[in-house]
C-alpha cells in the first residue's frame, strides 16, 4: 500500500498519514520503531505524541471491544454452546424418523378399522358400478320396457313435419322448450368457449333422439 | 498480535491432524469418533468464533447461533476441506458468510418490524453479566458506551473494511491471514484497512468520542 504522505502546516503529519503509517507496519499495531516509516516521524516530537495517542485509541477500542466479548461468553456459555453443538451433530447424523399420524382416537375403535375400510371399499365400488351402466345403459328405454313411462308427457296424434310447423308455441309448451330456453340462458357469452360448446352434448339432442 | 498463530505452530498442526482424523472417521462411518475429534476444534476455535460473530451481529444470542451453524457447516462440508489451508482460515470464511447472511436478512426483517431499543448485547445479555474485579465501574461505563458507539460506527462501514478491521485489529490477523480468509491480497487489505480506520475516526469524531 503507498501511504499518502500528506503534510499539515509546519510539515507535520496529518491523521490520515499517521493511520497509513500504522496500519504499514508489518504487524499492524506493533510498537513502531522510531523512523522505521516516516523520517519526519523520527525527528518530531509533536507529530511522534501524536501518533502514540492514536496508536493507543487503537489499542483502547480493541481492548473494549475484546472486554465485551469476554464478558459475554463466559467459560459456562462456552461449554453450553459446545453440548448444543454436539446434540446437533448428532441429531444431523440420525436417520430422519417418520412420525406416524395418530390414526383413530383413544376411545377403542381400532378394532372396528377392517369393517370401516370393507364399507368405504363396497361404497366406492357400487358407485364405480352404478356410473358405469348408467353410462351404458340408456335408463329411459328399459323403463319404457318394464311399462313406466320414463316421463310424462301428453300424448300427442302424430304430426307430419310441415303440420308439426304451424302448430302454435304455446300449444306445445313442453320440457322440451324449457330445456331449450334454459341451455339458452346458462350459454356463456365468450368467444373462447364456443369451440367447447360446440363439442358438448345438449340436452335437446337427446330428447330429440329419444321420440 | 493476540489472535493469531504463526504457520506451522503446534497449535495450527493440531488442527490440521484433528480435521484429518474427523474427515477419516467420517469416511469409515466412525460417526462417534469423527464428533469425539470434532469437539477438540470445537473448543479451540469457539471463544475466537463467538467473538467475532458477536461484533459482527452485536447480540449475543444471535452470536452464537451463528458459532453452532458454522460448526455444524464445517463439519458436515470437512470432506471439501483441505489441510494445506488452516482450519481457522477455512472456518473462519464459513463463519463471517454466515454472519453476513443473518444481518442481511435482519435488514430486510427491520425493514417491516420496528425493532425494540436494547443495549449491544441485548437485555437478556445485560443481565447475564456478572461484575468481575477489574475496572471501576465508571469506567466499565465508559468502555461500554465508547464500545457500543465504535459498534455503531464499525456497522457503517462496507462489509469488506469492517471484515478486514475486526480481523485484523480485534483477531489479530496478519495481512497474509485476513487475505486467504477474505480472498484479497495482502496490499488490498492494507488498503481496506487504512480506508476503514480513517473512516471509523471521521464518525467517531463526529460522534465526539
Amino acid at each position: 500500500m503507498k501511504p499518502i504522505f500528506s503534510r499539515l502546516a509546519g510539515g507535520h503529519l496529518d491523521d490520515a498519514t499517521l493511520a497509513a503509517i500504522w496500519t504499514s507496519t508489518p504487524a499492524a499495531g506493533a510498537t513502531l520503531p522510531a523512523g522505521a516509516a516516516d523520517p519526519h516521524l523520527a525527528s518530531c516530537g509533536e507529530c511522534r505524541v501524536r501518533y502514540d495517542a492514536f496508536a493507543s485509541w487503537m489499542e483502547e477500542i480493541r481492548a473494549d471491544a475484546r472486554m465485551e466479548a469476554a464478558e459475554i461468553f463466559t467459560p459456562e456459555r462456552l461449554a453450553a454452546q459446545q453440548a448444543v453443538i454436539s446434540r446437533r451433530l448428532e441429531a444431523a447424523e440420525r436417520p430422519a424418523r417418520v412420525i406416524a399420524f395418530p390414526k383413530f382416537p383413544a376411545g377403542g375403535s381400532g378394532r372396528t378399522a377392517p369393517v370401516r375400510r370393507w364399507i368405504a371399499a363396497a361404497a366406492a365400488a357400487g358407485l364405480l358400478v352404478g356410473v358405469g351402466l348408467g353410462s351404458i345403459m340408456d335408463l329411459r328405454h328399459v323403463a319404457e320396457r318394464r311399462g313406466f313411462p320414463a316421463t310424462r308427457t301428453v300424448q300427442q296424434p302424430r304430426v307430419d313435419a310441415t303440420a308439426r310447423a304451424v302448430v302454435p308455441a304455446s300449444a306445445v309448451v313442453s320440457e322440451e322448450l324449457l330445456l331449450l330456453e334454459l341451455e339458452a340462458a346458462a350459454t356463456p357469452q365468450y368467444e373462447a368457449l364456443r369451440a367447447y360448446e360446440t363439442l358438448t352434448p345438449r340436452a335437446a339432442d337427446f330428447l330429440q333422439s329419444s321420440r | 498480535m493476540a489472535g493469531a498463530k504463526p504457520a506451522g505452530s503446534p497449535a495450527r498442526e493440531a488442527d490440521g491432524a484433528a480435521a484429518s482424523a474427523v474427515k477419516s472417521a467420517q469416511a469409515e462411518g466412525r460417526l462417534a469418533d469423527a464428533r469425539e475429534r470434532y469437539a477438540e476444534l470445537v473448543g479451540r476455535h469457539q471463544r475466537r468464533a463467538s467473538r467475532i460473530a458477536f461484533h459482527y451481529l452485536r447480540d449475543a444470542a444471535e452470536a452464537d447461533e451463528a458459532v453452532q451453524d458454522g460448526f455444524v457447516k464445517a463439519y458436515s462440508h470437512l470432506q471439501t476441506f483441505r489441510e494445506e489451508f488452516p482450519f481457522e482460515v477455512w472456518f473462519t470464511r464459513i463463519l463471517i458468510n454466515g454472519c453476513l447472511d443473518r444481518i442481511k436478512a435482519r435488514t430486510r426483517r427491520e425493514r417491516w418490524i420496528t425493532s425494540m431499543p436494547d443495549g449491544p448485547g441485548g437485555e437478556r445479555d445485560f443481565a447475564e453479566r456478572t461484575a468481575g474485579h477489574g475496572p471501576s465501574p465508571e469506567d466499565q461505563l465508559l468502555a461500554k458506551e465508547r464500545g457500543r458507539r465504535v459498534a455503531t460506527a464499525l456497522a457503517k462501514l462496507p462489509d469488506r473494511q469492517r471484515t478486514v478491521f475486526m480481523l485484523s485489529h480485534y483477531e489479530g490477523c496478519s495481512s497474509r491471514e485476513v487475505g486467504a480468509i477474505t480472498g484479497l491480497n495482502e496490499s488490498t487489505v492494507r488498503v481496506h484497512l487504512f480506508r476503514a480506520i480513517r473512516k471509523l475516526r471521521v464518525l467517531l469524531n463526529e460522534a465526539n468520542l
